[in-house]
């Protein structure tokens, strides 16, 4: 009720603060809980005494800070990134069922990653070659976009993705035929069906620093992407030429996406559960609202299932197999809840 | 070229291999309101879009206060002429007042937020249009004929000279047409100018406006409604008896007439 209050009064600063800080707190929480969890338990104390650096036993330190502390940031910033891409899409595309992996990014991302594996590159360096890819498998389907003409290239776009899609989904195969199937293959496999449990500080960090950039690049654009979710004509009429900002902003989404994909590999439903079920609890948001607590709800959400799939299971379980496991019940359950498929 | 008018000049437009409307020129002064009338298909929307600069056209040009429209920026342009849809497809689930103050955005910087003046604006226009204290509520969630409502507002927080209005009482009920017919009334007298289609001729009689009467890609009459607008003229271009009638105090209503010989005709055929 308050929320609504502050929403009709048109000040969107409080909101923002709202949203940010209850964000922040969440995730520290949530964050402080994954930290302790798992196979070795360690306790807010020995936390404690490792950041203060008085612990005498070295063990608990390096699981903290070299195994979990990256873990558990790269399942925030890939699950933010998801999600947040996710939002971003389903509005400039005025469709409630794209998601990030729409546009080509993420299978871009899994064949430049895949090629890497396959040249027993170093992780650095797959890292590196799935964004590139992936960025480039979003520019390829904007380039063939742009040949069409103006009023049909929203769905030229998607379909554009589809295609680059598809193609380096065969790309992929052919790498995996090609592949030494007893050692590239099985690492190829695992990588694709994605997992957090490599997440090493430096290529975190990578993820991390373009997904901030992007996701602030992007707040800070919300009234021009409130705009882009009217049709073509009223905003040609209202003095904004939408093209430049949909390819811009569509870039951007897809550089979140691709980082996202070169850290974790492809998980799937992130990006369409974690928006819908942000707007089936608060279907009156402004667009920064949703793609704040898109951002928020995202990185929670992969690192809640994330903390599940590496404690109540002995062995590493894909963490992409999971969240389709989990996603693809829960989102029949919010598309029935909404009773419909409006944006 | 003049200031002051919204000038149409020679313009042929078509789609593909057909000509919709050849070498058509017409004017929309500051204060007045031109109603264009014409059956389906007769290239009123395809006008509208004209003027609006999303159709590019065959040949000739659309001139606001002396300016070439098509060599104008954006911006600029949406200073000069807003533009009423007929529809509207919701994307984002917006407030009517956020909805409203996005017809500011063309004069905000890239990273802005809609200022408290814009707020303050988009809460004038809305009281103007009866819709003041509806601000909070979902766009969505208003009638058909508060939606258009709406969309005026949008457009008129564009502060341009001249709206365009693409049939601005279609699917509305009578009560929200009248509703709708009085804003514009209101607008033309306070110095916009006002190109709107429609298929009601009697709201043309009603407003007192200019008429334009499409047919069959060129104009069959414009000037005064009250000259134009006539039983003839009606029926030539809906190709159906129509009557204007006027009622004891003056006030005309267009209406057709039932033919019966065609329904004999087609008793004839089924037999």
């Amino acid at each position: 009720m308050t929320d609504m209050a502050e929403y009709t009064s048109g000040t969107e600063g409080n909101n923002m603060l709202i949203i940010g800080g209850r964000g922040v707190l969440l995730l520290l929480f949530l964050s402080l809980l994954a930290l302790m969890l798992g196979r070795y338990p360690i306790g807010p104390s020995q936390i404690g005494d490792i950041i203060l650096s008085r612990a005498g036993d070295p063990a608990p330190g390096i699981i903290l800070l070299n195994v979990r502390l990256p873990r558990v940031l790269a399942a925030l910033f890939t699950g933010a990134a998801l999600s947040g891409a996710g939002a971003l899409l389903q509005t400039v595309f005025k469709n409630p069922m794209v998601s990030p992996s729409v546009m080509g990014a993420s299978s871009g991302a899994a064949f430049g990653a895949a090629l890497a594996i396959l040249l027993g590159l170093s992780p650095w360096l797959i890292q590196g070659g799935a964004f590139l890819a992936g960025t480039l498998a979003v520019a390829t389907a904007m380039g063939v976009a742009s040949f069409s003409s103006r009023r049909s290239r929203i769905l030229m776009l998607v379909l554009a993705g589809m295609l680059v899609s598809t193609f380096f989904t065969a790309l992929i195969s052919l790498v995996k035929f090609t592949a030494d199937p007893l050692n590239t293959l099985p690492s190829i496999t695992y990588w694709l069906m994605g997992s957090l449990s490599g997440s090493e500080i430096g290529g975190t960090l990578f993820t991390g620093t373009v997904v901030l950039f992007c996701g602030i690049l992007l707040y800070s654009l919300r009234w021009r992407i409130t705009a882009l979710s009217l049709d073509e004509d009223e905003l040609l009429t209202m003095g904004i030429n939408p093209a430049p900002y949909r390819y811009g902003v569509i870039l951007c989404a897809s550089l979140m996406t691709s980082a996202a994909v070169s850290q974790s590999g492809v998980i799937g439903w992130v990006g369409l559960v974690v928006p819908h079920l942000v707007r089936l609890i608060r279907p009156e948001g402004r667009f920064g609202d949703l793609f704040l607590r898109s951002l928020f709800g995202g990185a929670a959400y992969l690192l809640l299932i994330d903390t599940a799939v590496r404690t109540l299971t002995p062995l590493e379980f894909p963490l992409g197999i999971m969240t389709a496991l989990i996603g693809a019940p829960f989102f029949a359950f919010v598309l029935l809840r909404k009773r419909g498929g409006a944006l | 070229m003049r200031e002051s008018v919204l000038s149409l000049e020679n313009l042929t437009l078509g789609y593909g291999g057909k000509t919709v409307v050849r070498d058509i020129s017409f004017e929309v002064e500051r204060g007045s309101v031109v109603t264009l009338l014409g059956a389906n298909g007769e290239g009123k929307t395809t006008i509208i879009r004209a003027v609006c600069q999303l159709k590019i056209p065959r040949r000739g040009r659309v001139c606001a206060d002396g300016k070439d429209l098509s060599q104008l920026k954006h911006g600029e342009r949406a200073s000069l002429v807003s533009y009423v849809p007929q529809s509207h497809k919701p994307g984002l689930p917006l407030s009517v007042r956020d909805m409203v103050v996005l017809g500011r955005q063309y004069c905000r910087g890239l990273f802005a937020e809609p200022s408290r003046e814009d707020y303050d604006r988009a809460d004038r226009v809305l009281e103007r249009l009866t819709l003041g204290g509806r601000g909070g509520e979902l766009f969505t969630s208003l009638s058909g004929g508060e939606q258009r409502l709406v969309l005026i507002a949008r457009a008129l927080v564009q502060s341009a000279r001249y709206m365009v209005l693409d049939e601005p009482v279609a699917n509305l009920d009578m009560g929200n047409q009248i509703r709708v017919l009085r804003v514009i009334e209101e607008l033309a007298r306070e110095g916009t100018g006002i190109l709107m289609s429609s298929h009601f001729p009697q709201h043309s009689l009603w407003l007192r406006s200019r008429a334009v009467i499409l047919h069959r890609g060129g104009i069959l009459a414009r000037g005064e409604a009250e000259d134009v607008i006539t039983g003839e003229n009606l029926t030539r271009i809906y190709g159906t008896p129509i009557a204007v009638v006027r009622d004891g105090e003056g006030t005309a209503y267009c209406g057709p007439r039932p033919e019966e010989p065609e329904r004999n005709t087609l008793k004839e055929m089924i037999i």
